[in-house]
């Protein structure tokens, strides 16, 4: 059917929308309930979880079933990293005419910064790479580079508002929720969107950045710890054992279904009662999924575990893989948190920062595209690297090497479902300061990208709300970057 | 695609038929819209039930179900009407006294008598404020970067508190908010009001400054627009709206109304004192008033010691030019705030002229602010403040006088942060930092050589950066020889004195003590307020999608949308003359106009909702054509004009809902209903629904006994757990911590901030916080079974039930039973229950090898789990 001309409202959306608005709408979705005897039933029979997470079929073909986001916060410098610009090395301490937008303002001048690092070339597509990253050096071939990214910001707040939900605005729904909203989650024992924070603390903003907006709070993402309980409440309070909550659920099961007889037509009622069997599932399924003990040690050293400074990234990769295996569709950890040199917010040493946090996640995200490449699951899983923007090519201050924000043009890398490795597309000007017109592209062409790969159209994925069909990529849509894809 | 097609309403079927030119262009289809159309009162259907016809809304409601082959459910069980009323209304569970109370209450006016407890209960402002809290998009702080803080913007949720209490009239009550500064006599209600122009996301550091300012414009058009109006406007932001008459031109001729209002900004912007604080002539003037009552006791009491004085050197001539008319060891010529009379100061915050500090330079001609000794910031340690500082900067004079010059001097001072300090014109003092109490110490000889005899005119200039801030100084000369009148009276028995005169001064100096308590105080507050940049707006263009760098020529006019009449609404800055530009008020009145044909249908509809679970119309921002159908308009008209009739008292309309037969039918299921209607589209029954993320944690709270009733003020920390602080990009996420007794106070106080909402409302679909929310997301989700069978708030509630309990019904397991679910779910337990409970409790003994306490902690647990508790019917 092609679609009305002026159907601002089609499509899955509008049904979602009304679904969650008035109460009488919600017992549209019966759940084939039985009348139940009243009373004293052990609980359990009969009744269905109402899951606003069922999966759905994708719009279009899927080339990848999951996302692992590996958000590099505070901003990595593409020059010293992935784009390799030998004409900046001999401007080193020179003052030039730039153009520059960052924390510290718009400037038209600066003192260049040459990048702190060799660059080598790498692979059969002979990628070059810098010593930050040895071991990712080897995996160019699986990756493709995107290095006319531009943002909106070149601030903190609302950049990482922008590379998380599409906008500067604060209150849009994350790509994960977007992901989750468009597929729904394959297992129902875990959550469909995890998150993954630094134990520095989280990112400016906090929960706004996996935040589910104006959609409803099962879309939004679920911080997951990699050592001890891995979700909010997943333990009781009072240290209750496994075997007393059980019984504990069967009584409350059994008044609940008294309460349910005489009202079995409530299918929020059923709905209620069979979300606690889910949650004592989740209860073991989710501490079962953080368990890395049972991996082989080779498979561990892989992802740099065991070693000091890569262990903690290590985990959370390894724990990614291990979700991506269990169904879980968006998952994103972060590279650092809280403010300054706690993330690649390199504005005072460049390469202290630089070489703390590269060194921390090099190998682990090596160790992670290997073994998702070994096991199979590489092709249907889409890996984004990148942060929010990335650094300028010449210095902040006076002295030192440090590097102010860069939203005019940067480098991000996607890996795995769908995506082309061993590519590069578009380039920053010979000093890295913006992205070339002619091949400049904008966070949302990354986002369009996700969606299409994950089997979404990203510009009919929409949420009616406020009036207006809202979409990710927002009203004018975006392309895909066909050129990284398969 | 087909399957998907057939879900569709027929309307929508419908309209996405009807070109896009006849919904999108002000015509005769678009006047006629249910909408659009003017507000006419409706002829009340005839029914034939009489149990049906003589309330107006049930007639209304019978006529569709009659005609849709539907019967309505019986009334439900009394216990069950007040349960549903008492959440309904103040969003707290009733008590078994209450439930027994009207299931025993015989008289034809039961009922009513229940509907007028509640909306006289001061917890309806508290859960009916949170309603238009969720459309306004309340919270307490920025986001971004920084999340700052919005200072004293809890009092504009306590204006909303109390303007539900006190049912202020709706319309006054929008009126307020949108210009309660531009009214004819602004009062301290109305500024708070006008908060609601603060209360959006704001970013310190804005990439693009110009865009963000129309972002925030547009934020402040929207909310107003969808949330007084039911009008979606955001489209016309960058074109004509696609799915209803309204231009882009319309867009910005709205737009222009708030062209004036200044951004929020940082820390102190748009605070200003409301209500009669330091700053206000008539405080300024009752406290002239005060002062000049106080000296005239003074010179009596002077008037007097001085006729003691004279009696008692008669008697002892050796006393001559040896008495002093002061007490103590010092002559206090200048009083600190530890004083009991500490001294009289003008003092200004803003930058005066250059000769401020000259001995010549009058401060109480030029405007300055009275203030008594002791500067400073509530909370500043070691100060003793008595007038309120809390500027960068402050400018200040004070004089004594002298007879003659002193050899020696005694100084004090406290000061927090940098003081430059003058006398008779000459710098003598420069103090930087901060010293955290008062210290003492003599003039030095650039002090005293800048004195001089009559009128000594200190000046001082203080300066603030961060913190606490204050500043106080005090001149005293030494007594020397002198004996002080109480002195000589005591050391001569007051032997050749008046006893007349002794009494008349005991009488003076009471008098002087009591004037002193009886002091004015400023009853001003900080609020957050509206303020424009000026009496004339800057002018305002239609920007070219939407883009501020790109605009249109023409210059907007304040007008309203054409489908609306396109009336150009002239406004007049206020005759008060506050500098602002008296757009918003031009805008207000034509909101709140009896024939306004949205501002009544909009309420009403959002009060029907609330009750009954689902608006007549079900998209209550939207009443567009992308919005859902009303599915009894008709009644919704009738219900509109009907609160214009009623001066727009809202608390008149609950009762008018509430006392309908409607309102009281049962929510249980019925064949035909089920089968027909299942979605319940022409209430045939009431609306089962779950608590709100508030109401589950007040209504926990009330049943374990904790909830701390305590009204009103600052908000509160609530404990949050450590892996949710840990979310935040600074340590402990910025987040406070109240006292206990603060922390289990009602859930509407909770601090409500962007990046960090607590788990225990997030898990319940509390608002955004970023956008309007017109309807609650009721979910059901496993983490919500986590958060009430595992989180360190539910058991601890569950173990402080289990107290309440063992003390209530001591030694009788089976009588805590039965109070457990009398206090959680309003009713008696039944005998099965009973035994149902007791059983628990010895399986968890037997098997889990638990003590008889703990196994019944475990019990409180499962109440508190119970869908009984959970939803109410």
């Amino acid at each position: 059917m092609n679609k009305p001309a002026n159907t601002f409202c089609g499509q899955i959306n509008r049904r979602e929308a009304i679904r969650h608005l008035g109460g009488g709408f919600t017992s549209l979705a019966l759940t084939g309930m039985l009348a139940q005897d009243g009373f004293f039933n052990k609980a359990g029979a009969a009744t269905s979880y109402g899951n606003p997470l069922a999966p759905k079929n994708p719009m279009l073909p899927q080339r990848a079933k999951s996302v692992i986001f590996l958000f590099m916060y505070g901003g990595p410098s593409h020059v010293d990293t992935f784009e390799y610009k030998p004409k900046l090395y001999p401007l080193d301490g020179k003052t030039i005419d730039v153009e520059t937008f960052g924390r510290g303002g718009r400037k038209n001048k600066g003192r260049v910064v040459g990048p702190k690092w060799e660059f080598q070339q790498y692979g059969q597509c002979g990628k070059h790479v810098s010593t930050l990253f040895p071991h990712l050096a080897k995996r160019v071939d699986d990756i493709a580079f995107i290095h006319s990214m531009t943002a909106d910001s070149p601030i903190h707040g609302s950049a990482m508002l922008m590379m998380n939900c599409g906008s500067i605005i604060s209150g849009k729904p994350s790509l994960g929720s977007w992901v989750n909203y468009g597929l729904g989650s394959v297992n129902e024992n875990l959550p469909g969107y995890v998150v993954m924070l630094e134990n520095s603390g989280g990112p400016i903003s906090g929960a706004k950045n996996w935040t589910s907006g104006y959609m409803p709070a099962s879309y939004a993402g679920t911080v997951f710890r990699s050592k001890g309980d891995p979700i909010l409440n997943l333990r009781n309070a009072q240290n209750m054992p496994r075997e007393q909550q059980r019984t504990l659920l069967d009584y409350l099961g059994s008044m609940n279904q008294g309460h349910l007889g005489l009202r079995e037509d409530q299918s929020d009622l059923a709905s209620r009662i069979a979300s606690y069997e889910l949650a004592y599932r989740m209860q073991t399924t989710a501490p079962e999924t953080i368990d890395l003990d049972s991996e082989p040690e080779h498979v561990r050293k892989l992802y740099g575990i065991g070693e000091g400074r890569t262990d903690d990234f290590g985990r959370k990769c390894m724990l990614a893989r291990r979700l991506v295996e269990r169904g879980v569709r968006f998952i994103q950890i972060y590279s650092g948190g809280a403010h300054n040199d706690a993330n690649w917010d390199a504005h005072g040493n460049l390469e202290k920062n630089h070489n703390f946090h590269a060194g921390n996640t090099d190998k682990p995200i090596a160790g992670l595209i290997s073994d998702l490449k070994q096991r199979g699951m590489l092709d249907e899983t889409l890996i984004v690297w990148g942060g929010e923007f990335g650094r300028q090519p010449t210095a902040e201050y006076a002295k030192g090497t440090g590097r102010d924000h860069n939203s005019y043009g940067f480098t991000m890398w996607m890996a795995g479902g769908g995506i082309k490795g061993g590519t590069s597309y578009g380039e920053t000007d010979e000093i890295g300061s913006a992205a070339l017109p002619d091949s400049k592209l904008h966070v949302r062409n990354m986002h369009a990208t996700v969606l299409d790969r994950m089997g979404l159209d990203q510009n009919n994925l929409s949420y009616f709300y406020g009036g207006l069909d809202q979409k990710l990529v927002g009203v004018e849509g975006a392309k895909p970057i066909h050129r990284i894809m398969v | 695609m087909k399957a998907f097609l057939l879900t569709l309403p027929l309307w929508f079927t419908f309209a996405i038929f009807l070109p896009a030119e006849e919904i999108t262009k002000v015509n005769a289809t678009t006047k006629a819209f249910w909408s659009y159309k003017p507000l006419r009162r409706p002829r009340v259907p005839e029914v034939e039930n009489p149990q049906w016809s003589a309330n107006p809304v049930d007639a209304f409601i019978y006529k569709r179900l009659e005609a849709n082959g539907l019967k309505p459910n019986e009334s439900a069980s009394r216990r069950e009407l007040i349960r549903r009323a008492s959440f309904g209304v103040t969003g707290l569970p009733p008590t078994l006294e209450e439930v027994e109370a009207f299931e025993n209450d015989k008289s034809p006016d039961a009922w009513e008598k229940v509907i007028d407890r509640l909306l006289a209960s001061p917890h309806y402002g508290e859960k009916w404020a949170r309603h238009w809290l969720d459309i306004v998009r309340y919270a307490e702080s920025n986001g971004f970067e920084r999340d700052s803080e919005k200072p004293h913007i809890w009092r504009y949720r306590d204006y909303v508190i109390d303007a539900f209490n006190m049912d202020l009239p709706y319309d006054q009550f929008l009126l307020q908010q949108l210009a309660g500064d531009e009214i004819e006599k602004p009062t301290s209600q109305s500024m708070i009001a006008t908060g609601y122009h603060r209360l959006m996301q704001w970013d310190d550091e804005p990439a693009d400054r110009l865009l963000h300012l129309f972002d925030n414009l547009d934020d402040d058009l929207r909310i107003t627009a969808e949330g007084m109006l039911g009008i979606t406007m955001g489209c016309g932001r960058c074109h004509d709206h696609k799915g209803d008459p309204i231009s882009q031109e319309d867009y910005y001729s709205l737009m222009a109304f708030f062209r004036g209002v200044k951004q929020p900004g940082k820390g102190g912007a748009n605070i200003e004192k409301v209500g009669g604080g330091e700053g206000d002539a008539s405080y300024q003037a009752a406290l002239l008033k005060h002062d000049e009552e106080g000296e005239r006791t003074k010179v009596e009491l002077k008037a007097a010691e001085a006729l003691i004085g004279k009696q008692l050197i008669k008697a002892f001539p050796s006393l001559k030019g040896r008495l002093s008319s002061s007490d103590g060891e010092f002559l206090v010529l200048l009083g600190d705030g530890r004083e009991p009379s500490p001294s009289q100061w003008f003092y200004t915050t803003t930058k005066p002229g250059n000769n401020w500090s000259a001995v010549n330079f009058r401060a109480e001609n030029q405007k300055w602010k009275r203030g008594r000794a002791g500067f400073g910031k509530a909370g500043t340690p070691g100060v003793k403040i008595n007038t309120q500082w809390d500027s960068k900067e402050l400018w200040a004079q004070g004089t004594f006088l002298l007879e003659s010059i002193p050899k020696k001097l005694r100084l004090s001072l406290i000061h927090d942060e940098d003081v430059d300090l003058y006398l008779n014109g000459q710098h003598v003092l420069k103090r930087s930092g901060v010293i955290a109490s008062y210290k003492e110490f003599d003039a030095d000889r650039k002090f005293l050589s800048a004195l001089q005899t009559g009128r000594n005119v200190v000046t001082v200039h203080v300066r603030q950066t961060s913190g606490g801030q204050s500043f106080d100084f005090g001149v005293k000369a030494h007594q020397g020889e002198k004996f002080t009148i109480d002195v000589a009276l005591a050391m001569s028995k007051a032997k050749g004195v008046d006893a007349g005169l002794l009494e008349k001064r005991k009488k003076l100096k009471e008098q002087i003590a009591q004037h002193l308590t009886r002091r004015p105080k400023p009853t001003s507050v900080n609020a957050q307020v509206v303020q424009e940049h000026g009496k004339t707006p800057p002018p305002l263009h239609i920007h070219m999608r939407g883009n501020p760098h790109v605009k249109d020529e023409a210059v907007m006019t304040t007008r309203i949308p054409i489908i609306f009449g396109g009336e150009e609404l002239k406004a007049t800055p206020p005759a008060h003359g506050r500098n602002t530009s008296g757009r918003r008020l031009a805008l207000a009145q034509w909101v709140t106009r009896p024939d306004n044909p949205r501002t009544s249908r909009v309420i009403m509809n959002r009060l029907w909702q609330h009750h009954f679970g689902r608006g007549i119309c079900a998209s209550p921002n939207d009443f567009g054509y992308l919005g859902e159908r009303p599915t009894h308009p008709v009644l919704l008209d009738w219900l509109a004009t009907e609160l214009v009739n009623k001066k727009w008292s809202l608390k008149a309309m609950h009762k008018a809902i509430m006392l309908s037969q409607a309102y009281q039918m049962s929510s249980r299921g019925q064949a035909e209903g089920l089968a027909k209607d299942p979605g319940n589209e022409w209430f045939w029954r009431f609306n089962m629904r779950r608590l709100t993320a508030e109401e589950l944690r007040d209504a926990l709270l009330a049943v374990t006994g904790r909830l701390n009733r305590k009204m009103g003020g600052p908000s509160i920390f609530i404990k949050l757990p450590a892996e949710v602080l840990a979310t935040s990009s600074t340590k402990g996420g910025k987040w406070g911590n109240s006292p206990e007794e603060e922390q289990t106070r009602r859930s509407v106080y909770i601090k409500v901030k962007r990046s960090l909402v607590p788990p225990v409302l997030q898990n319940f679909d509390f608002a955004d916080t970023d956008a309007a929310c017109p309807v609650r997301f009721r979910s059901i989700l496993p983490g919500q079974a986590l958060a009430m069978m595992n989180s360190a708030f539910t058991n601890e509630e569950a173990v402080n039930f289990a107290k309440r309990l063992r003390t209530e019904a001591p030694d009788d397991p089976r009588r805590q039973i039965g109070l457990a679910i009398e206090l959680a779910l309003a009713r008696s337990a039944t005998a099965r229950e009973l035994d149902y409970g007791m059983e628990f409790i010895e399986v968890m003994m037997r098997e889990h090898k638990l003590s008889p306490e703990e196994a019944f902690n475990r019990f409180t647990l499962l109440v508190l789990n119970l869908n009984e508790f959970f939803f109410v019917d």
